[in-house]
C-alpha cells in the first residue's frame, strides 16, 4: 500500500507546477538576483590606498622630513597612499574630476583641499595631523628636557605598532552570505505549501480529492503518512538542489561541514513541510486564507532572519533576544550561520535542538487535529 | 462607454486588494526610505569620518581613558558584550569594524617601558579597520615618546601631555562646489521603492481585467457587439490610464504628506513627472504582460519575477553604485535602470538649466520609449491573437 500511495502522490505533487515554482524556481530566481546586486557590496568597505596629490613647490621641497614621511607611507605593500606630486593646476583638475580624494599644500601647518568628507579624506587628515602631533611631543619634551634630543630622533623613528590581529576560528565576516542563508530557510519554509496540501487532501471536507480518498479503505492516518512522506521527498529534494545551485554555481561557502550542512537543510525542510500541515489544520478557513497566512508568517520570520534587511537579524537578536529563538527561520538562518562561522558546535546544537521541539509541536499538533475525523455529511 | 464602465467594474471588486497592496508597499517604502535617509546635507566644513568600534577595556586608568577620548574623536563606541561571541556577531553583520581589547595590567606594563600589544578583532582589510588602527598607534605612540623620554613622569601627566600634542590639527579646506550637491534626501529614497511598489501595483491592476476580458466566451460575446474593436481597445486603454494615475497619485501624494517640508521645491516637481513617465510606461509594459499570461496563478509568479527583478537590475535595493559594470550594462535595457538613474541625478540638483537637467530629461525620454514600445508590442499581440 506505501508504495502504491506514495508513488501515486508523488507524480501528484509533481505535476503542480505552480508549486514546482514557489518551492524551487522562485528562491533560485531570488538567488540569481541577490547574487547580482550584492556581489560588489563588500567591495565598498575594501580598503585601498587613498588617490592622494600633493603640490611640489617650494615649501613642500624643503621640507625633507615631511616629504619623507609622506614617501614613507605611500610605498611598498601596506602603503596608506597612492601619491602623486604635481602642480598646484594638475591637482585642482584632478579633485573636480574625482581622480583624487584631496591634495596636499606643506606648510607650517599642511593643508588638505578635499572634496568632501569620507574615510579617504579622513585617513589623510590624520597621517597630517599626526604629523603635526610629533613635532608637538618632540617640542613640549625638549622643552622640559633639552639633553634628550638625539634620543628622541631615534625613537622618533621607531614608531611601534602596538595591535595585534587576532582572527578568531571560523569563517571570515561577510553580511551578505546572511541573505542566502535566510534565502535557504525560506525555502525550506516554502515546503509549508506541501504540508498544508497534504491536510487539504485527506480531510473530506475541503477537498473532493480528500472525499474520495477517505471512502477509500485505508487507514486515514495511515494514508496521510505515506503522501506525507511524498511532500517530504520532494521538498528535501527542493532544498538540497538549491544549495547545491548556491554552493557550485553561485560559490556560496558553506564553511567545512558539508555533512551537518545536509543534516540543517533536511531538519529545516521536515520542519517547514509540517509547518505548513500544522497551520492547514489549525486554520479553519479556506484554502486561500491558509496560504495567506503560511505566506505571512513565512514572510515575517524572514524579513526577522535579515532577508530583506541584512542587519535585521542582528538588530533582532540584540533588542529582543527571545523573539529570535521563536521565529523557526532565524534558528535555521542561524544554523547556516554558526556552520559557517563558528568553530564551535553549542551555539548550533542549540540551535538545532530548538528546531527540532518546533517540528515535534508541528507534527503533534497537526495529528491531534486531524485524528479521528468522521463525516456524518460533507 | 459600456466597455470603460465594464473597465471599472472590474476596478472596483479588486479595489479592496489593490488597496491592502498599496498599504503594505507604502510601508515599506517609508520604513526603509527612512533608514536610509542620511547625510541630508553636504558638509561645507570638514569634520572626521567616525566608524564603529568596540572599546573592551579590562582596566580603567587614566591611560586607557585618554586613549578613549582621543579615538572618541575618529570612532563611534558601540557597546557589545566583552566576549568572543558577540564580538563575532557584530563583526559579521560589519556592527563594527574594529575591537580592542585591553587586558588586565596593560597601563602598568606601558609605564614601566615594555611594550604590550593589545589584541584587535577586525573585518581584514576594510577602510574602517586601517583608519582606527592608525589612530590607536598615533596615540599610543606619541603616549611612548613622553613615557620613554622623560624618567619618572607619571601616567596622568603624559595623558595630558599627549592630550595637548593631539589638539594640533592640519588644515582641511573644501571648496566652493558647483551646481551639484549632494542630498540624497527621503524624496529620492522614496520615488526609488515607487519603482518596486507601483510597477507590483500596475500590473496587478491592468493584469486583473485583462484576465477578466481575455476569458474566452466574454471576449467573444464583446466581439459580437456593435462596438469597433479600435473603439474597444482606446476604451480598455482609458480605464488602465485612470487606474494608473489613482494609483500615482495615491503614492505620491503620500510622500509629500509624510514629508512636507523636504517637498516644497522643484526637485520633487521634477520626482513627480519622473514617477509619472515611469507610471505611464508601467502600464505599457502591464498591458504586455497581460497579453502574454494565462491565468491568475501565473500572474503572481510573472509579477513578481518581473517586479523583483527589475528592481534587484535596475538598482532599487542596492544603489546603482554597488553593482558590478556588467551588471549595469545589462541593466540599460529595462526601464526601472533609467528611471531610477533619472531620480538618483534629481537628487543632487540645484540648478534647473538646461544643461544640468539635460540627462535627467534623456533619461525620461528613454522610460517612455520603452513604455511605447511596450504598448505597441502588445497591441501587436493582441491584433496577432485575434487572427488565430
Amino acid at each position: 500500500m506505501f508504495v502504491h500511495i506514495f508513488k501515486t502522490r508523488l507524480k501528484c505533487l509533481l505535476r503542480d507546477k505552480e508549486m514546482l515554482f514557489w518551492s524551487l524556481l522562485f528562491p533560485v530566481a531570488l538567488a540569481l538576483l541577490f547574487n547580482i546586486a550584492f556581489s560588489n557590496l563588500n567591495a565598498h568597505d575594501t580598503f585601498e590606498p587613498v588617490k592622494l596629490a600633493v603640490v611640489a613647490d617650494e615649501s613642500y621641497l624643503q621640507d625633507a622630513a615631511f616629504r619623507g614621511a609622506l614617501r614613507n607611507v605611500s610605498t611598498g605593500e601596506s602603503r596608506i597612499f597612492d601619491l602623486q606630486e604635481t602642480e598646484l593646476a594638475a591637482a585642482r583638475t584632478m579633485l573636480r574630476s574625482n581622480d583624487i580624494s584631496g591634495y596636499i599644500l606643506a606648510g607650517d601647518v599642511p593643508t588638505l583641499i578635499t572634496s568632501g568628507t569620507g574615510l579617504g579624506p579622513s585617513i589623510a587628515k590624520t597621517f597630517l595631523d599626526s604629523y603635526l602631533q610629533m613635532q608637538s611631543s618632540v617640542n613640549s619634551i625638549l622643552a622640559k628636557d633639552p639633553s634628550s634630543y638625539e634620543e628622541l630622533m631615534d625613537r622618533l623613528n621607531a614608531r611601534l605598532s602596538y595591535t595585534k590581529e587576532v582572527s578568531p576560528g571560523g569563517g571570515e565576516s561577510n553580511p551578505v552570505l546572511n541573505y542566502f542563508y535566510s534565502l535557504i530557510a525560506m525555502t525550506c519554509f516554502y515546503g509549508a505549501f506541501f504540508g498544508n496540501r497534504e491536510v487539504l487532501d485527506v480531510q473530506a471536507n475541503l477537498s473532493p480529492l480528500a472525499a474520495r480518498i477517505s471512502v477509500s479503505p485505508v487507514h486515514k492516518l495511515k494514508s496521510f503518512l505515506y503522501s506525507m512522506c511524498a511532500s517530504l521527498l520532494i521538498n528535501a529534494a527542493e532544498v538540497l538542489l538549491f544549495i547545491l545551485f548556491l554552493a557550485k554555481v553561485l560559490g556560496i561557502d558553506f564553511g567545512e561541514d558539508t555533512g551537518l550542512v545536509v543534516l540543517t537543510a533536511l531538519m529545516g525542510s521536515f520542519t517547514g513541510v509540517t509547518f505548513g500541515a500544522f497551520i492547514s489544520s489549525l486554520v479553519k478557513k479556506d484554502e486561500n486564507v491558509k496560504i495567506g497566512v503560511i505566506i505571512a508568517v513565512s514572510m515575517t520570520g524572514s524579513f526577522l532572519a535579515g532577508m530583506m534587511y541584512g542587519e535585521m537579524k542582528y538588530i533582532v537578536q540584540q533588542n529582543v533576544p527571545v523573539l529570535s529563538y521563536l521565529n523557526p527561520i532565524n534558528l535555521l538562518t542561524d544554523a547556516f550561520y554558526c556552520l559557517y562561522y563558528y568553530d564551535t558546535y553549542t551555539r548550533y546544537a542549540v540551535n538545532m535542538g530548538i528546531l527540532a521541539t518546533f517540528a515535534v509541536v508541528f507534527c503533534l499538533g497537526t495529528y491531534l487535529v486531524i485524528r479521528r475525523r468522521k463525516y456524518a455529511g460533507i | 462607454m459600456p466597455v470603460f464602465k465594464l473597465c471599472l467594474k472590474i476596478i472596483k471588486k479588486n479595489l479592496p486588494l489593490m488597496i491592502m497592496y498599496m498599504a503594505i508597499f507604502l510601508v515599506v517604502s517609508v520604513v526603509i526610505a527612512s533608514a536610509n535617509k542620511q547625510n541630508e546635507e553636504k558638509a561645507t566644513v570638514f569634520t572626521s569620518s567616525r566608524t564603529a568600534m568596540a572599546f573592551l577595556s579590562e582596566e580603567d586608568t587614566p591611560l586607557t581613558r585618554g586613549l578613549k577620548q582621543e579615538l572618541a574623536k575618529v570612532a563611534v563606541f558601540v557597546e557589545i558584550e566583552n566576549s568572543d561571541e558577540a564580538v563575532k556577531d557584530a563583526l559579521f553583520f560589519r556592527k563594527v569594524f574594529y575591537a580592542l581589547k585591553i587586558p588586565e595590567g596593560f597601563s602598568e606594563d606601558f609605564m614601566s617601558g615594555k611594550a604590550p600589544v593589545l589584541e584587535t578583532i577586525i573585518v581584514p582589510g576594510t577602510i574602517p579597520a586601517v583608519y582606527l588602527e592608525m589612530a590607536v598607534n598615533q596615540y599610543l605612540n606619541t603616549a611612548r615618546l613622553y613615557v620613554d623620554s622623560l624618567q619618572g613622569i607619571g601616567q596622568a601627566e603624559v595623558v595630558q601631555s599627549v592630550a595637548k600634542d593631539l589638539e594640533n590639527s592640519s588644515v582641511v579646506v573644501i571648496p566652493e562646489s558647483d551646481g551639484l550637491v549632494g542630498a540624497q534626501n527621503f524624496s529620492s529614497y522614496f520615488f526609488n521603492y515607487l519603482a518596486y511598489s507601483l510597477l507590483s501595483v500596475l500590473i496587478l491592476g491592468v493584469s486583473s481585467i485583462m484576465i477578466v476580458l481575455k476569458d474566452k466566451d466574454i471576449s467573444r460575446r464583446n466581439h459580437a457587439s456593435p462596438v469597433s474593436r479600435n473603439s474597444m481597445t482606446v476604451q480598455i486603454f482609458m480605464a488602465m490610464v485612470l487606474l494608473t494615475l489613482g494609483a500615482w497619485v495615491a503614492m505620491t501624494g503620500a510622500c509629500f504628506l509624510l514629508n512636507i517640508k523636504g517637498s516644497l521645491n522643484v526637485n520633487f516637481l521634477m520626482f513627480m513627472l519622473n514617477s509619472f513617465v515611469f507610471a505611464l510606461a508601467g502600464t505599457g509594459i502591464s498591458f504586455l504582460i497581460a497579453s502574454v499570461i494565462k491565468g491568475r496563478n501565473a500572474l503572481s509568479a510573472v509579477n513578481n519575477v518581473v517586479t523583483l527583478g527589475s528592481s534587484f537590475l535596475g538598482g532599487v535595493f542596492v544603489p546603482q553604485q554597488f553593482l558590478g559594470p556588467a551588471v549595469l550594462q545589462f541593466s540599460k535595457f529595462l526601464p526601472t535602470y533609467w528611471y531610477v538613474k533619472a531620480n538618483n541625478l534629481i537628487g543632487f540638483l540645484t540648478v534647473f538649466d538646461p544643461e544640468h537637467t539635460a540627462e535627467v530629461f534623456k533619461s525620461m525620454g528613454v522610460v517612455a520609449a520603452f513604455g511605447a514600445a511596450a504598448f505597441a508590442a502588445s497591441l501587436i499581440l493582441d491584433r496577432r491573437g485575434r487572427l488565430s
